[in-house]
């Protein structure tokens, strides 16, 4: 079983940082910001079946939050990234959330707040996320510097993607 | 009377009854005998056979659409089928064969195929400097020299070919050729698609301003775009124009078939496991040059049929050189006349007459060099008129003795020479005979008897010198005139089964003692027989000395000499003395 899953959010937020993490088990602090798209591909266990999710990390582009509607046709799933650290990019993630649901309908996505790792300056908390929660999205803290939450995030959405086409 | 009622009751009740069952019989009765028959038909087990054995076609006909039924069947059908199979196995291959032998025949013929193109592609270049610069290659890359060998030569080959879902992404089939280089081809796909989708937004949302190809290092990647799939193959080197039609017309294919599960797709790729075929025609390659230049296997073959075609036509210019000479041979042979004389392109026919003295013809045949079973000859027998074969002929007939020559003299045939008198009666009478001979003539033949040559040989003495018992040179000049006549008359006594016994009888004057004469006679025999015996006189002769018993001296001659005497018995008996 294939499925493709976006990964979505504001530039340098470290969607690319998170899929390597998650395909690789790699980290690096350089940043060279994605330009157009990035496919890779990691095969996940779900309960006794491969999945093989094709992930397509999308550069981030904070200022029209103009995802290419062709980059997320035939997505299954997706994945917003928010950095923890910078307050505006979940605004980003949100206004992505909507434009998404606009173009492929209620598909399963989860939201995850990256960079964990540095909390000392950190602008997001648990209380701005609790009227999401509230609408039953599935909000993860992690980073893609320690793998905190990585793996429970793709295999969450995974299960997610599998239960639906159950 | 008074009371018929009560007296008839009890008579009214089963008359009654009697009626009912009259009535009934008579309102049931055809009813009644259908209960019969249909219980006779439900009982009977055979009579049920029949009848559900006429309506079970007709049963499973309505049937044949119900997956039940099918279930139910199939387990019966493989049981039956491996029965049959495993008790008739030639049954079934009757059957499969005609269906299997061209399948089999068309991946065979693929086989040599693609087997004769690298073997052409590898004898091309083995010997050119090219192909030894490719040939280091080869060993530097770690790749096998044909392989090289095609890269090099490599018009185009498609490698690879992407069956990817439009929307998604997502890989649904791939091929690629058991050289080619595959990494992900599902990370590829996705790229791809990504790729594609970047052109798209990025020049104008038109399809024909959609990717179509690009290229990366030696390699092209074409994309046929489908309502629902896309068709993406790598190429090496340079396709047609005409490569894209073959794409299309892959991916129409693809999406005819395959409309629903294109559509629904959902990440499951398996369904499309049937369309390998369909991607596995788009694997096509073209080689350089193969028009211009023909195959090398080809021009092998060409010059071996070349070489054996002048190898054929210097053969049978040879054998046309061989049967002229032949002819002319046969032709120019005494005793053989040829009539026919024709080559059939390597066969011959051979006729003609051969008198039985002639040379063998097969001989000569044998003696040209042609192959004796090309040529078929008939000889029938015929008398030559030459001289020559008319005196062979002769001679082979009429055995003359050595003495006697025959010569030819027109159509007379002459003897000459001396010969028995029986030899030259029935030479007289045979010669007529001998084909060819139109005439005898005998008149030069002595005719001589064993009578005679014992009378010249007891005509001859051998003079001797006083007390000598030397032959002198003048008197051993009649020794080999003596030698012949004894040997013509060995020859006669033998030719009549007669022993000829030759006695050598020496003598003296009268001078001289008894002994000394004796001996003198003795030795003088001797001297004699031996000078006669040294050539041998022949094998029925015998030469002996005067025996030891001494005739008397008054027959004797008073000469000093050798004189003979001749006798002559059948064989095998003792000696006759002489008459
Ligand atoms: N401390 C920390 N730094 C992180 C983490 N994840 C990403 N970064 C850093 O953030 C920067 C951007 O990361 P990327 O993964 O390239 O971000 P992106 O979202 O792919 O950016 P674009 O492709 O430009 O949209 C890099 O310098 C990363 O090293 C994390 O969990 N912790
Ligand atoms: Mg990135």
């Amino acid at each position: 079983m294939h499925k493709k899953i976006c990964m979505l959010g504001g530039f340098a937020v470290g969607k690319t940082s998170l899929v390597r993490r998650f395909v690789t088990n790699l980290f690096s602090e350089e940043y060279h910001t994605s330009i157009g798209v990035t496919v890779e591909k990691k095969i996940l266990s779900v309960a006794g079946e491969n999945v093989t999710l094709m992930l397509w990390d999308l550069y981030g582009d904070d200022e029209f939050q103009r995802i290419r509607e062709s980059y997320l046709r035939g997505s299954s799933g997706y994945i917003l990234v928010v950095d923890g650290t910078r307050k505006e990019t979940l605004a980003t993630a949100l206004g992505l959330q909507r434009t998404v649901e606009g173009l492929l309908g209620s598909i399963p996505f989860a939201l995850i707040v990256n960079k964990s790792d540095v909390r000392d300056v950190w602008e997001i908390d648990d209380a701005a996320l609790s009227a999401l929660r509230q609408q039953g999205w599935t909000i993860f803290f992690g980073s893609a510097k320690t793998g905190e939450a990585v793996e429970s995030l793709f295999s969450t959405l995974a299960h997610r993607l599998l239960n639906q086409a159950m | 009377m008074v009371e018929p009622s009560s007296k008839n009751m009890p008579n009214l009740t089963t008359d009654m009854s009697e009626d009912l069952s009259e009535l009934r019989n008579l309102l049931l009765a055809p009813e009644q005998t259908q209960l019969d028959r249909l219980q006779e038909r439900l009982d009977d087990p055979v009579l049920r056979t029949h009848e559900v054995s006429r309506l079970l076609p007709g049963a499973l006909t309505l049937q044949k659409d119900d997956p039940v039924l099918t279930a139910v069947l199939t387990p019966h059908v493989e049981q039956a089928f491996f029965t049959s199979l495993r008790r008739s196995p030639q049954a079934i291959v009757d059957a499969i064969a005609p269906i299997m032998g061209p399948a089999i025949r068309q991946a065979i013929r693929q086989a040599l195929q693609s087997l004769t193109q690298s073997l052409n592609q590898t004898i091309e270049h083995s010997f050119s400097l090219k192909g030894f610069r490719w040939r280091i290659e080869a060993w530097t890359t770690g790749r096998p020299f044909a392989e090289t060998v095609l890269l090099h030569t490599l018009r185009y080959r498609v490698e690879q070919a992407f069956l990817i879902h439009r929307d998604t992404g997502l890989l649904l089939q791939h091929v690629a050729t058991e050289t080619a280089i595959v990494r992900d081809q599902e990370m590829v796909s996705g790229m791809l698609t990504a790729i594609r989708n970047f052109v798209h937004d990025s020049f104008g949302g038109q399809r024909e301003r959609d990717l179509s190809s690009f290229q990366v290092g030696e390699f092209t990647v074409w994309i046929q775009q489908g309502t629902n799939a896309i068709l993406a193959v790598v190429i090496r080197g340079t396709a047609p124009e005409t490569f894209h039609d073959v794409l299309q017309d892959t991916l129409d294919r693809i999406h005819l078939t395959q409309a629903d599960a294109l559509v629904s797709f959902n990440g499951d790729a398996s369904s499309f496991a049937s369309t390998q075929p369909n991607l596995e025609a788009c694997l096509q390659s073209q080689y350089e040059a193969p028009a211009q230049k023909p195959s090398p296997v080809l021009v092998a073959i060409g010059l071996l049929l070349l070489l054996g075609l002048l190898l054929w036509g210097w053969g049978s210019y040879r054998d046309g050189q061989r049967w002229d000479t032949l002819v002319d041979r046969l032709k120019s042979e005494p005793g053989l006349v040829l009539t026919t004389a024709q080559d059939h392109g390597g066969r011959y026919d051979l006729a003609g007459l051969r008198d039985p003295l002639a040379t063998d013809p097969t001989s000569l045949i044998a003696a040209s060099g042609l192959q004796a079973d090309r040529i078929h000859s008939t000889w029938s027998p015929y008398y030559a008129m030459d001289p020559q074969f008319i005196l062979s002929r002769a001679r082979a007939l009429l055995q003359p003795p050595d003495t006697v020559t025959l010569i030819l003299e027109g159509e007379i045939l002459v003897a000459s020479g001396t010969a028995q008198e029986d030899w030259a009666h029935e030479a007289r009478r045979m010669a007529p005979f001998v084909p060819g001979v139109l005439r005898y003539e005998d008149k030069k033949v002595q005719t001589v008897s064993m009578a005679h040559l014992i009378e010249s040989i007891e005509h001859v003495t051998i003079q001797f010198a006083s007390n000598s018992s030397a032959i002198d040179p003048v008197e051993a000049g009649k020794i080999p005139a003596l030698i012949s006549v004894l040997r013509d008359l060995d020859n006669l006594a033998a030719r009549s089964h007669q022993q000829v016994t030759v006695e050598c009888r020496g003598s003296v004057d009268a001078a001289g003692s008894e002994l000394t004469n004796r001996i003198l006679r003795k030795t003088r025999a001797q001297a004699v027989c031996s000078a006669l015996g040294e050539s041998g006189v022949g094998s029925a002769t015998t030469l002996t000395t005067e025996s030891a018993s001494i005739r008397r001296p008054e027959n004797q001659a008073t000469t000093r000499s050798v004189g003979f005497a001749v006798t002559v018995h059948p064989s095998g008996s003792a000696k006759a003395g002489h008459p």
